[in-house]
């Protein structure tokens, strides 16, 4: 980025409409969209929704510095967790399927106590059950099967690359 | 016997089941953050900037994107929504694609190419459950139709379309000023 041209004002330029105004006119209602901005001003309430939408914003801008300052310094580690046994041994450490059931992990099981200790056990148990997945043998085929589906009904998105 | 032994396994559900909930941490400590896989490694190149960001191209514009990022030398925007669903309205794509569009024309980045994808992070209000989802954004072109829509709207030349959900109308902070509300 060239730091010298960087924007140094806190206010818009006049006649300038906002991203936000702007995807008003793409809402469910163009009604609320002239009554919310005719006069170019958005009136909205303040209230404890969007408090807490603010707050969480803040939240997600501090540690998005901190990533980026361990990423500079080289302390960074990426995912914190990369174990996925059953699914590595499928279909490979970084398959998109084996990424996108590490990401179900971490986003889905790990927030609540039940789903950190489902994956407590399967961690325990998965070790084991590899002999079930020998490569090549039809358990394996089986197995990367409803894995494949059981990952198609997980994510409708693609994770395309840029 | 049989009553007291239904009597402790109710128990022990109930202590698990309170066990369970307070073990749930408040949402402020459980939002973690989080990046898109194909996104973990790349460089943050703006974040939640105070300053408003203008360009006169493809029409005049401002923002805030909240966090840009540059990957394999293509800069990403990633938009944070706080919502009680895990869902992306059209209206988040618009705003996405308005803050590629920025920093398309804006000269602090000229000559950097802007991804035609964008990320939307959705972050559950009430569990603290972030979910990434990756969006085609649009171009200048469909940008600039939903501008003119807008200027033709401004001027009475098009009548505007009420929403057609009458759930939609009865959550609308509008509601009250609406010349049509449907509920």
């Amino acid at each position: 980025m060239n730091s010298q041209k960087r924007p140094t004002s806190k206010y818009p330029p006049k006649g300038s409409i906002s991203v936000s105004e702007l995807g008003a006119y793409a809402s469910h209602c163009e009604v609320q969209a002239l009554l919310r901005y005719r006069d170019g001003v958005a009136k909205s309430s303040v209230t404890e929704e969007s408090k807490a939408g603010d707050r969480i914003h803040a939240q997600m801008a501090a540690q998005a510095v901190r990533y980026e300052s361990a990423r500079r310094s080289g302390s960074y580690q990426g995912p914190r967790d990369s174990r996925c046994y059953i699914a590595t041994a499928v279909f490979g450490a970084s398959a998109p399927e084996t990424e996108r059931l590490r990401e179900w992990r971490d986003e889905v099981l790990m927030p609540t106590a039940a789903g950190r200790c489902l994956v407590a056990c399967y961690y325990w148990l998965s070790p084991k059950l590899l002999i079930l997945a020998r490569p090549n043998s039809i358990m394996e085929r089986g197995v990367r099967t409803l894995l494949r589906g059981f990952v198609a009904r997980l994510a409708p998105r693609s994770e395309k690359e840029v | 016997m049989f009553t007291l032994l239904v009597l402790l396994v109710v128990l022990l559900v109930g202590c698990l089941g309170v066990y369970l909930l307070l073990e749930r941490k408040p949402v402020a400590e459980k939002v973690g953050f989080a990046l898109p896989s194909s996104l973990v490694g790349a460089s943050l190149v703006l974040c939640e900037p105070k300053e408003v960001w203008a360009v006169t191209k493809p029409f005049p514009l401002h923002g805030r994107p909240d966090e840009v990022y540059l990957r394999n030398g293509v800069l990403v925007p990633l938009d944070t929504k706080t919502r009680a669903r895990d869902v992306v309205y059209p209206v988040d794509v618009v705003k996405l694609s308005g803050y590629a569009a920025i920093l398309r024309h804006h000269p602090a980045f000229e000559g950097t190419p802007v991804s035609s994808t964008g990320w939307i992070r959705v972050v559950n209000r009430s569990t603290g459950r972030v979910r990434h989802h990756q969006v085609e954004l649009l171009t200048d072109n469909e940008l600039l139709a939903i501008h003119r829509r807008r200027s033709d709207l401004l001027s009475k030349k098009a009548t505007p379309r009420p929403a057609t959900n009458p759930t939609y109308c009865r959550g609308c902070a509008q509601r009250s000023r609406c010349p049509s509300p449907r509920a």
